[in-house]
């Protein structure tokens, strides 16, 4: 055996890879050689040295970020590449039915103005006949008295203002009328509720003061209120310092309480709300919550369950370092589908360029995008898909 | 090692889509992923590159991740197969080595100053406790190839500590 040999099965005998017969052999042979012992003696001390070297080093910087954008960026390419593929694969079946469809466009069109021809016919056959003309005219008034007394008679309506019952909300005493441009304060031990027809009831919480201003629209100058707008005909706009808030739907409910006079906070516990600064609406769906201030601006909205960190990363987007891409990442790599509220508002609040990460990173967490929702539209704001994006993840979260 | 619950179902998350888990992997395997490309390239500047590029390709490919392989081996491999793709099997990287990055005498600064091929089978076999199956799909050598070669390497590391 070659002493080259040797070294290997004193190697093979080191990491246990040897039969045990010829382990046997080995052993007998170490314990007459002592350079092959001396060897193993080197091979083991080797190891111990191996053993000690450090198997994690920290980086000298975070690289998160640039694999991040590097991520985003491959997404955006493959979407764009399936989105090409998609209308090339449409154009191809359009071309092949566009003969068809045009003549079912002409036969429809001629449909629509022989029904519209027909319908005129007799409309102006029954114009000659005097009962007819006279039943016109009736209807024609009564629609009009109904829009005058809708509009002005009715206009300067009451709301009337209840105390509310220490403790409950069930049993109100009638208490005064809220007029126009009137103030309306509570103490730490009263409550008020605030009847307003078509409209709903709002509560004024302990310590809490309003104005009632032109139209449904009332001023919270201190505490908070409840708005709960049941069988509501008429939207409500509540003015906080620094925003005018204002529901989306009719019906819902929402808490606004004014924290100090540059702060107020918004919660949604049923329906959407918009607010409105500077021609930029931010919208806030239920169980969501939104920061306002009257010097920074209007916060991103939240999920009531976002983590600390999240809603501490928004702040800092919002509040502290406006506009900041290393805050905007922060936003992006903390959210989770249950915050696809605040990247759907953060998408207009952004550069085009920074407008893509959000767009993938909520891609990323809704799985496929709606139907008829593409990248290239949101990537210009398209209304019609931010609304059916908003539409389905109300479905999601 | 199999991973726990939690780090099943960041990967299940990442493997849909869901960059938020990926980052959160990322934050778990960073500092062993990087000690070894750094063990294995010598120099901070490559291995920063090298690393970038080995969590973008296990982004791209986390769906084939096979679901009982632990995600820090598969990251490693993924390591291996991103510095093998950039260097060649026989470079060496004598005069590039960052003489402030290891202190003199080490067998760091030895193992810095061997022939990548050498310095590749003794990291992954006597470091990284990769096996010779494993290391022989990754680097292309036989196993007997491997063998050899970590016998001298050893041999070699041998003689300069011992000095």
């Amino acid at each position: 055996m070659t002493h080259e040999e040797v070294k290997i099965l004193l190697n093979d005998y080191f990491d246990e890879k040897l039969s045990i017969e010829v382990n046997t052999e080995i052993q007998v042979h170490l314990s007459e050689c002592s350079d092959c012992s001396q060897y193993l003696f080197s091979l083991q001390d080797l190891m111990k040295k191996a053993d000690q070297l450090p198997r994690n080093i920290k980086p000298p910087t975070n690289f998160w970020h640039d694999i991040f954008t590097f991520i985003s960026s491959i997404k955006a390419e493959t979407i764009k590449q399936q989105e090409e593929i998609d209308l090339k694969e449409a154009a191809k079946v359009s071309e092949e039915s566009s003969e068809e469809k045009k003549t079912r466009d002409k036969r429809l069109k001629a449909e629509k103005l022989l029904a519209w021809e027909r319908k005129k016919a007799a409309l102006l056959q029954n114009l000659k006949k005097p009962w007819f003309k006279y039943s016109l005219i009736g209807l024609a008034s009564l629609v009009l008295l109904f829009f005058i007394y809708d509009n002005f008679l009715s206009k300067g309506n009451t709301w009337e203002v209840k105390k509310l019952r220490v403790g409950s909300s069930s049993y109100s005493e009638a208490f005064s009328n809220l007029e126009e441009d009137q103030l309306l304060e509570t103490n730490s031990v009263t409550r008020l509720e605030i009847q307003i027809p078509k409209l709903g009831s709002i509560f004024l919480e302990h310590d809490s003061k309003i104005e009632r201003l032109k139209a449904d629209k009332i001023r919270l100058l201190k505490g908070s209120i409840l708005a709960v707008k049941k069988d509501a005909n008429e939207l409500l706009s509540i003015e906080v310092p620094g925003a005018d808030i204002k529901d989306y739907f009719l019906g819902g409910q929402l808490k606004v309480t004014v924290t100090n006079p540059e702060a107020s906070l918004l919660e949604v516990i049923d329906g959407w709300v918009s607010i409105n600064k500077d021609n930029v609406e931010t919208l806030v769906l239920s169980n969501h919550f939104c920061q306002i201030r009257a010097d920074s601006g209007i916060g991103l909205p939240y999920h009531k369950f976002s983590a600390k960190e999240f809603v501490e990363a928004i702040n800092n987007y919002c509040f502290t370092s406006p506009g900041n891409e290393e805050a905007l990442i922060s936003i992006l790599t903390k959210a989770d589908v249950s915050n696809s509220v605040t990247l759907w508002n953060l998408m207009q609040r952004v550069t085009r360029k920074q407008r893509d990460m959000v767009i993938y990173t909520m891609f990323g967490l809704l799985g496929n995008p709606p139907q008829g929702v593409t990248d290239e539209g949101l990537r210009t704001l398209d209304p019609g898909m931010m609304q059916k994006l908003i539409e389905e993840i109300e479905l999601r979260i | 090692m199999q991973d726990n619950k939690l780090i099943k179902a960041l990967v299940l998350n990442a493997q849909l889509g869901n960059n938020s888990a990926f980052e959160q992997l990322y934050q778990i395997t960073i500092e062993p992923v990087y000690a070894l490309i750094l063990t294995l390239t010598g120099d901070p500047s490559s291995a920063e590159i090298l690393t970038k590029k080995t969590y973008v390709n296990s982004w791209q490919n986390i769906s084939q991740k096979d679901e009982f392989a632990s995600i820090l081996n598969w990251l490693k491999k993924n390591a291996v197969e991103t510095v093998l793709a950039e260097k060649s099997g026989d470079q060496k990287t004598d005069g590039v080595i960052d003489d402030k990055l290891f202190p003199d005498n080490s067998l760091e600064k030895y193992i810095q100053g061997l022939e990548f091929r050498n310095r590749l089978i003794y990291v992954l076999h006597d470091i990284e406790n990769f096996s010779l199956e494993e290391i022989s799909r990754l680097s292309g050598f036989s196993e007997k190839e491997i063998k050899t070669l970590l016998v001298n390497t050893r041999d070699n590391l041998i003689n300069l500590t011992e000095k």
